[in-house]
């Protein structure tokens, strides 16, 4: 917004902390992004795992769907974040912070998910995440609605890998396509037909529940 | 860019695209046409087929173990490289990325101001002259400050503040303090 800058040698003797109005010191958890990303751009360790706290929960429903195993999931989160450290002296704010992060778990995503497909398939029936709260239903209801939610999730992994990661940021993330485009790297005209083609393929494979 | 024939959306037979007719369905603002067509109509059935159960998928809650932030930590920690310190006095270090949130801190006290880039110079310790107490530090310090606040007097302030806690905190004398404010927020109304 502005500079001004200020410099100067010290008097001797100078400087009494009473003199000062002061104030107890915010807590991490209520800074800004922005003086965080600087504070961990300067190295401070502590700023970036306050980042990495706010942002690891978002990276890692995204890492879960993306890759349709918790286990990856968290080895693709871990590897993110160790990468955003070492890299966030990259980050120049042409683009969200948040943006930058899912760039980087997407990117991890990808990678783990061809090794995987050398070594072996993913197994058809890995029903990502927690069952949902399912306290107020019917055993029965309950059982339709995770196996409904399985078959869903199954639909999902069965989709090609940058079909599955442009569906997921846009129908479980909620993000628009420019922000879609910006993340995988992929045009927006090219963004919006693998999300068209991912739909088209979940409502094909869900037609057998309906 | 040359696009693969399956990353296009085909018009519908009424010449409306298809995922404009998905997203008019998710945010309902759905026109006339799209609301009547036959092909619109068919094009949205899917919408309307998976729109419960996805938004059931969305809202799961998903929570990394903590195991994996701790992790994280360790290897960032471990990446601090273990040669930036500031000499204190015969056989007495202080790791400079300490020292520097040390005095990120003090700015953070100080009412309107937050601390961003903390950077701590010493001039060199001359060989075999190191039983005498720490060598002096400069200090560069960006912050950014409500705005409002007086800069000038504020800035005076830090400079006391850091001098200061140099002294009692740090053990290490402070010659300099150069501030820079980069940035000024206003506090929501």
């Amino acid at each position: 917004m502005t500079n001004a800058q200020v410099s100067g040698r010290s008097a001797t003797g100078a400087g009494s902390p009473r003199a000062a109005r002061a104030a107890h010191a915010p807590s991490r958890a209520t800074l800004d992004e922005a003086t965080l990303v600087v504070r961990a751009q300067d190295g401070d360790a502590g700023a970036f795992e306050e980042l990495a706290r706010r942002h690891q929960e978002t990276l890692f429903r995204v890492a879960v769907r993306v890759l349709g195993e918790r286990a990856d999931a968290e080895d693709a989160l871990q590897e993110a974040l160790i990468d955003a450290w070492r890299r966030i002296g990259t980050f120049r704010g042409d683009a969200a912070f948040s943006t930058w992060m899912y760039r980087i778990v997407v990117n991890r995503c990808t990678a783990l998910a061809r090794r995987a497909r050398r070594t072996e398939p993913l197994p058809p029936d890995d029903g990502p995440g927690a069952p949902p709260d399912d306290g107020r239903r019917s055993p029965e209801r309950v059982a339709e609605v995770d196996a409904e939610m399985a078959a869903l999730s199954r639909a999902v992994a069965s989709l090609p890998e940058e079909q599955r990661t442009a569906w997921v940021l846009r129908e479980l993330e909620g993000l628009g396509y420019t922000e879609i485009s910006q993340i995988t790297g992929a045009g927006e005209t090219a963004v919006r037909g693998r999300i068209h083609r991912a739909r088209g393929a979940l409502a094909e494979r869900m037609r057998a529940w309906r | 860019m040359a696009l693969e024939g399956t990353d296009r959306v085909e018009p519908l037979a009424c010449g409306r695209d298809a995922a404009d007719v998905w997203d008019h369905a998710e945010a309902g603002t759905l026109d006339e046409h799209e609301r009547t067509c036959p092909h619109c109509v068919r094009a949205r059935a899917d919408h309307d087929r998976l729109g419960g159960l996805v938004a059931r998928m969305a809202a799961e809650p998903l929570r990394p173990p903590p195991s994996v932030l701790e992790q994280v930590m360790g290897a960032v920690v471990a990446d601090l490289r273990p040669h930036e310190l500031l000499h204190l006095g015969p056989d007495a270090w202080l790791g400079r990325p300490t020292a520097e949130a040390a005095l990120r801190h003090v700015v953070d006290t100080m009412d309107g101001l937050r601390a961003r880039r903390c950077r701590i110079e010493q001039d060199r310790v001359p060989d075999g002259v190191g039983g005498v107490g720490a060598a002096p530090v400069w200090v560069r310090m960006t912050v950014a400050a409500r705005f409002g606040v007086d800069l000038a007097s504020v800035t005076a302030r830090v400079r006391q503040m850091l001098i200061s806690a140099g002294d009692r905190t740090l053990g290490v004398p402070i010659t300099g303090v150069d501030i820079l404010v980069e940035d000024l927020w206003e506090e929501p109304a």
